[in-house]
């Protein structure tokens, strides 16, 4: 902006009241660098001061005015240019005139609804933002601020655990129970594969967290033409080696805290979904894959805070410990799993009905 | 890719074992660099690559082996590390959670393990869960070769670590619950059960052609499975009653049921021999239960053997408490074996004896006492011999081997028939050889009776032995149409003989009881063997007549008992004539004669002269051959002249006899020298009344009837030399002061040999009867030169 | 210090000691072997043995043995891929090149050849018999265990129960 003419320019700067003493958080940009911004919750006042200072001194600046707005918005990276705003507040800092020295405004949006958990996904990315705008003749001066909003849920009153008989006829007969259905993000799945009817050559079974980020523009269901699936295998855990026979059982745990999850959003503003699924995958002795998905809800426990030590240890560990299994894989990597899997789907399609227990 | 030159399966093996292990070199090294900076993460994540290597399928057990000793060398670094760490209260929290992030099941199994047993040791969590979840968790691996080294490490980790308290002994500051043996005990049996059934299946792992290879590695893999019944052994706090409620039936329930023969094979004799005998013999009827439920397969044999043997040297252990009194060993031994018989229909009948023979040795060894237990193992092997319907146990079959083992078990451990004879199932058993069977152990228990010089003093005793042995005494239906070799037969007939000897009672009635019960059974033996046996008989019989002599001042019967002896003794010589033997019965009854002149009972003047005239008959009847009919008279003659019991009517023809009969031999030779030897008869020849005959004229007309027939002799070698011997006659008489012999026939003789020995051939037998020559006048010689005999032989010419 | 999520499980029922030591219920094991080559001149051809054993109660039969060539497998193959969902493996090469005239060689017959493919015709017929879907078809059941298969048969599944 100070690019423009000679005339007086301004730098303007956000602090937010308490900023010492509030918690950051991380969050992923589009290009996969981490940044850390001050975390929020809903109905949580955002106040601060903004400071507009003059680069010059002694010459004036003038302006049409000085506003600060509090947005929340959806992009759609195949949407550039159209980003969905759900929440827009605005708050005058000062009408059209002239400042000849530094100032600073204080502002609050108070109790401020902030619906939606911040997100970068694949195609998606859900922002809180505060914008300072000194709107000028020819180009107004902004300053952004984003924020990150962390949507905190009560332990479920009911939580179920997930029991199921699947298989296919005469070949392959298995229980699965995973302990609950619903999981908070630093939660720990623990679970049971129960063998009833072997018939196949199984070489080993894996357990893995998949989230699929949906995007598109229909309304309940995701199938409109503009709809786009993203599935990520967040977590591949092998849970047995070799080939089980009837009657064995195979405990299941698998600690979600080393892993990059967040809370299952569903139907946000009605652009996008990121949904989990438990992926449980048999495969045989010729590579064939056997496998069975099951929704589980991820959420964002709102609980005392944790040790720090968890929190470090959380982001680093899964790619020490996992062999190149874990959440690290490249693009490429997934693209070839998918493909993998396409023979698995036709016979996925041959599996019998599934029967809740 | 560069093709690569086709490899062995064995440098295959080789070569991928290389490469694992320098995976494992390299990622260990950096594992404890990372370690030594104390940058925890990156150690583990080395460890885990490391761990890595054991998720191989290519390695053969034994290269995989290999590498899991040397991956868990490496651990042990890891576990040092950390168990420092924590007890500098360096703690990393949640390590446990930690590792269990690790992808892939098997390195996070094996990590967890090794965090598991530091937190143990560092009282973090409750030992008993972490016990708990880890031998829980390694269900996840299902591949029996890696499953089992996995459960291997777990046994080797918590070795050390396993609660053994009869009481928790947790508090507070421990981090919860510590556990007791039990816990340890349900552990281990999880684990134990998880890898039996790994290692059973193991077995169907494969293609089906390679079944015996598979074996092979099985069996190579065995001691991972044992390691958990040795760490049962070593929980100090499991005592008997814990023994046999839980830990033996927890760990039967597996080796029954997983039907494997391998498996079960091996850990029953595992379980033999890593828990103390004073467990076992708590326990025995569970144990052999479970032994009678085995796989058909199963060589049950050798671990009940295995078994018995154990206890049997605990219960001859002198230091050891032996056997409590409240366990009937034996009993529990001889139901459950016979129930194990039973279950098992296609069992060889050899093994059915070998257990015989385990049991026999278990009663011999802990019941030295119980004849009766030895006895019901014969009864019993009999009975199955029965039902088996085996009533011809073949020699040199498997079953034979075994019975023979199993017979001469009691013989050579008692060392004395008599007790073997109290057996009553030993005889009706021994039935059940074939004749070469029978024989060989007839042999053995003779020679047993030899060796131990055992007497058998009764005439029951030598009746069952006679009839145990009876192949050695008679002919038998099944003997082969060939007859055994000679020189063979010769020394089994020998041992017979010797054997005879031993049947002797203190008591002379029973003595000769013994002897008619010999003689009816020996008297049966067919004229090949009787030649052997009879003639000792006959002996032992003249030894029991000099035993009543001695007893005639307390058996008023005495001389009517030897009457009865020498009858019994001319009927059995009179059995060996009719077997055509000569000689034998020849001198038998000179014995007897000998023996019933010196005893001099009744009427024994009588048997004597009988029995001389018996020998008379053989002599003339049966002794054709020249030479032997020498040997024969020469020996009646030697009778005669010891003899004093004769009266005149009876001693003068019989002398007379033998001078005639002397007289007749066939070949001059023999004439010469019989009638020289019969004058002997008419020197020192006795008479009951008179002593000595010393009749110096008969005398010189036997040596003269001796010269005359020299002198017909035509051989001029042979006439050289009986002068010679008659020469010698003429100097023993003349000495002797028989005044009929004068200087001048000695000169006489002298003279005429020197005249003929000139002319003889120069050979070896001239020399032999010139050196006999030369001898005899030395002897003369020193005669006259000799102080004592001064005058004697005036006027010799020498 | 740690959680007790940490040893968390779900208690499992307790396998039978008949299920435990039960011998796996997924044997199948299906040998290629004996080459044999009859014929002459167009109509030369090999054969091979194709021995199956199996404790799958989807099978009529626990072991069987039938005779089949090149062409059977090709007709296997195909009749998969058209009435079954699955991806069907591929059969060892046709070698068209080995079936010009003028060689100096056996061609299709040498023994070398005719090793590798029975090789790869092994592999084929296992994968294929092992896949739950094939063994649902008829034309599987056909090749495996009939002793002539019958290319005028009716497709369709088998079904057990």
């Amino acid at each position: 902006m100070s690019f423009f003419g000679f005339g007086q320019s301004a730098e303007i700067d956000i602090v937010l009241d308490g900023q010492e003493n509030r918690r950051t958080a991380e969050i992923k940009t589009e290009d996969g660098k981490r940044e850390k911004y001050y975390l929020y919750f809903d109905g949580e006042t955002v106040s601060g001061k903004v400071n507009v200072n003059l680069r010059k001194s002694g010459s004036k600046l003038e302006h049409q005015g000085i506003k600060i707005e509090f947005i929340g918005q959806i992009e759609l990276y195949y949407d550039r240019g159209n980003h969905q705003e759900f929440t827009s507040l605005v708050k005058e800092l000062a009408r059209p005139g002239e400042l000849t020295q530094s100032t600073n405004y204080n502002f609050e949006f108070s109790q401020v609804e902030k619906p939606y958990e911040s997100y970068t996904g694949a195609n998606v990315r859900l922002r809180y933002f505060l914008r300072v705008t000194l709107v000028k003749r020819i180009s107004d001066t902004v300053k952004e601020q984003d924020i990150i909003v962390h949507t905190l849920s009560q332990y479920p009153e009911m939580n179920s655990s997930i029991k199921m008989e699947v298989g296919i006829e005469d070949c392959l007969h298995i229980e699965f129970e995973y302990n609950k259905s619903k999981y908070h993000l630093k939660d720990v799945i623990v679970g049971k594969i129960y063998f009833l009817l072997v018939r196949i050559k199984i070489k080993h079974m894996e357990l893995q967290v998949i989230k699929r980020e949906t995007t598109g523009t229909g309304t309940f269901t995701f199938t409109g033409p503009n709809t786009f699936n993203e599935n990520e295998t967040i977590a591949k855990y092998e849970i047995m080696d070799g080939a089980p026979v009837r009657g064995e059982s195979i405990p299941i745990r698998l600690f979600l805290s080393g892993y990059e999850l967040t809370p299952t959003m569903r139907d946000i503003n009605k652009k996008f979904s990121v949904r989990y699924y438990l992926n449980l995958v048999l495969v045989d002795e010729e590579e064939r894959r056997y496998f069975k998905q099951q929704e589980i809800t991820i959420f964002r426990r709102a609980d005392k805070i944790r040790k720090n030590y968890q929190a470090a240890l959380s982001h680093h560990n899964p790619s020490l410990l996992s062999d190149g299994g874990g959440n690290s894989k490249t693009s490429y990597q997934q693209h070839q799993e998918d493909e993998e899997e396409e023979d698995g789907g036709k016979e996925a399609a041959e599996k019998k009905d599934e029967k809740e227990k | 890719m560069p093709s690569t030159p086709q490899l062995s399966p064995q440098e295959e093996q080789e070569k991928l074992l290389e490469e694992a292990l320098n995976v494992v070199k390299t990622q260990a090294f950096q594992m404890k660099r990372c370690l030594d900076k104390g940058r925890l993460m990156d150690g583990l994540k080395h460890a885990s690559t490391m761990l890595g290597e054991l998720r191989t399928s290519l390695l053969s057990p034994k290269s995989y082996y290999e590498c899991y000793m040397a991956i868990s060398d490496e651990l042990r670094h890891l576990e040092m590390y950390l168990v420092d760490e924590f007890q500098k209260g360096r703690k990393v929290a949640d390590l446990y959670e930690l590792v269990q992030y690790a992808g892939n099941i098997v390195p996070r199994l094996y990590l967890l393990i090794t965090v598991g047993t530091v937190y143990i040791k560092s009282n973090e969590l409750s030992r008993k869960d972490i016990l708990k979840d880890l031998v829980e968790m390694c269900r996840g691996v299902q591949h029996p070769l890696r499953g089992l080294f996995l459960r291997n490490y777990l046994l080797q980790c918590t070795k050390n670590v396993l609660p053994d308290a009869v009481e928790d002994q947790s508090t507070e500051s421990n981090g919860g619950e510590s556990g007791t043996v039990m816990d340890s005990v349900d552990f281990i049996h999880l684990n134990f059960a998880e890898m039996n059934k790994l290692w059973v299946r193991m077995q169907h792992q494969g293609h089906s052609r390679d079944r015996e290879r598979r074996e092979n590695e099985r069996r190579e893999l065995r001691i991972l499975v044992g390691t958990n019944l040795v760490r049962l052994s070593q929980l100090e706090c499991i005592d008997v009653e814990k023994f046999k409620q839980s830990v033996l039936p927890g760990v039967l329930e597996q080796v029954v049921n997983c039907k494997d023969a391998i498996a079960q094979e091996y850990l029953m004799e595992c379980i033999i021999q890593v828990f103390p005998d004073e467990f076992h013999l708590q326990s025995l009827n569970s144990f052999l239960r479970a032994c009678a439920e085995l796989h058909p397969n199963v060589n049950v044999k050798n671990i009940i053997i295995a078994l018995i043997d154990r206890l049997a040297s605990f219960a001859q252990n002198e230091e050891g408490p032996g056997i409590p009194p409240e366990i009937q060993l034996f009993d529990i031994f001889s139901q459950q074996i016979s129930q194990v018989i039973q279950n098992r229909p296609d069992m060889a009948p050899e093994d059915i004896v070998s257990l015989q023979v385990a049991l026999i040795n278990l009663a011999l060894k802990c019941y030295p006492d119980k004849v009766d237990y030895v006895d019901k193992v014969l009864e019993t092997t009999e009975e199955i011999f029965n039902r088996l319907n085996l009533d011809h146990v073949e020699h040199g079959s498997p079953v034979s081997k075994e019975l023979m083992r199993l017979m001469k078990i009691p013989v050579d451990t008692y060392n004395n028939i008599l007790t073997v004879l109290q057996l009553q199932h030993f005889g009706p058993l021994f039935e059940y050889f074939d004749y070469k069977g029978r024989q060989l152990m007839s042999c053995h228990i003779i020679n047993n009776a030899l060796e131990n010089e055992t007497l058998i003093p009764a005439q029951e005793n030598v009746d069952s032995i006679l009839n145990i042995v009876n192949c050695l005494v008679q002919d038998q239906n099944d003997q082969p149409e060939e007859p055994d070799d000679p020189e063979d037969f010769a020394e089994e007939q020998g041992i017979m003989g010797r054997f005879i000897h031993l049947l002797q009672s203190s008591d002379s009635n029973q003595q000769f009881l013994i002897l008619n019960t010999a003689r009816k059974h020996f008297g049966a033996g067919g004229d090949k063997r009787i030649k052997f046996t009879l003639p000792p008989i006959v002996f032992a019989a003249y030894r029991l007549a000099f035993r009543y002599k001695q007893l005639q001042d307390e058996d008023e019967n005495w001389e009517k008992k030897c009457q009865k002896i020498f009858q019994f003794c001319h009927q059995t010589i009179g059995a060996l004539i009719k077997a055509e033997q000569a000689e034998i019965p020849l001198r038998l009854f000179l014995q007897g004669a000998l023996v019933a002149g010196q005893i001099g009972f009744e009427n024994s003047e009588t048997v004597a002269y009988e029995f001389l005239s018996q020998a008379f008959s053989i002599y003339e009847d049966e002794i054709s051959d020249s030479k032997a009919q020498l040997a024969a008279i020469t020996l009646i003659i030697g009778t005669l002249e010891q003899m004093s019991c004769f009266g005149e009517e009876n001693q003068e023809p019989l002398f007379t006899q033998c001078a005639l009969a002397a007289s007749k031999l066939l070949k001059k030779p023999d004439q010469c020298r019989g009638v020289s030897i019969s004058s002997h008869l008419f020197w020192s020849g006795k008479s009951a009344k008179s002593g000595e005959l010393r009749d110096a004229k008969r005398v010189s007309d036997c040596l003269k009837k001796g010269v005359k027939i020299a002198n017909q002799c035509m051989d001029s070698s042979v006439q050289v030399q009986l002068f010679v011997e008659v020469l010698n006659q003429y100097i023993y008489f003349y000495e002797k002061g028989c005044e009929q012999i004068s200087v001048q026939v000695l000169n006489q003789i002298i003279s005429k040999i020197r005249e003929l020995l000139p002319n003889l051939e120069s050979n070896e037998e001239t020399e032999q009867i010139n050196k006999h020559f030369k001898n005899t006048l030395e002897h003369l010689h020193h005669k006259l030169e000799s102080s004592e005999s001064v005058g004697q032989y005036e006027g010799l010419v020498l | 210090m740690t959680t007790p999520t940490a040893t968390a499980r779900i208690t499992s029922k307790k396998q039978t000691l008949e299920d435990a030591y039960s011998p796996p219920a997924n044997f199948l094991e299906i040998d290629v072997s004996d080459p044999q080559t009859h014929g002459v001149a167009k109509k030369r051809y090999t054969d091979y043995e194709v021995r199956m054993k199996t404790n799958l109660p989807v099978f009529k039969l626990k072991e069987s043995s039938v005779r089949r060539r090149y062409s059977d497998f090709e007709w296997l193959r195909n009749e998969l891929e058209r009435d079954s969902k699955i991806v069907v493996p591929p059969l060892p090469g046709k070698a068209l090149k080995r079936q010009l005239p003028f060689r100096g060689d056996d061609g299709i017959f040498e023994d070398e050849f005719i090793e590798d493919r029975r090789k790869g015709l092994e592999q084929f017929i296992n994968k294929v018999a092992g896949h739950p879907l094939a063994q649902n078809e008829k034309c599987l059941h056909m090749f495996l265990q009939e002793p002539v298969i019958d290319k005028n048969y009716v497709p369709g599944k088998i079904r057990t129960t």
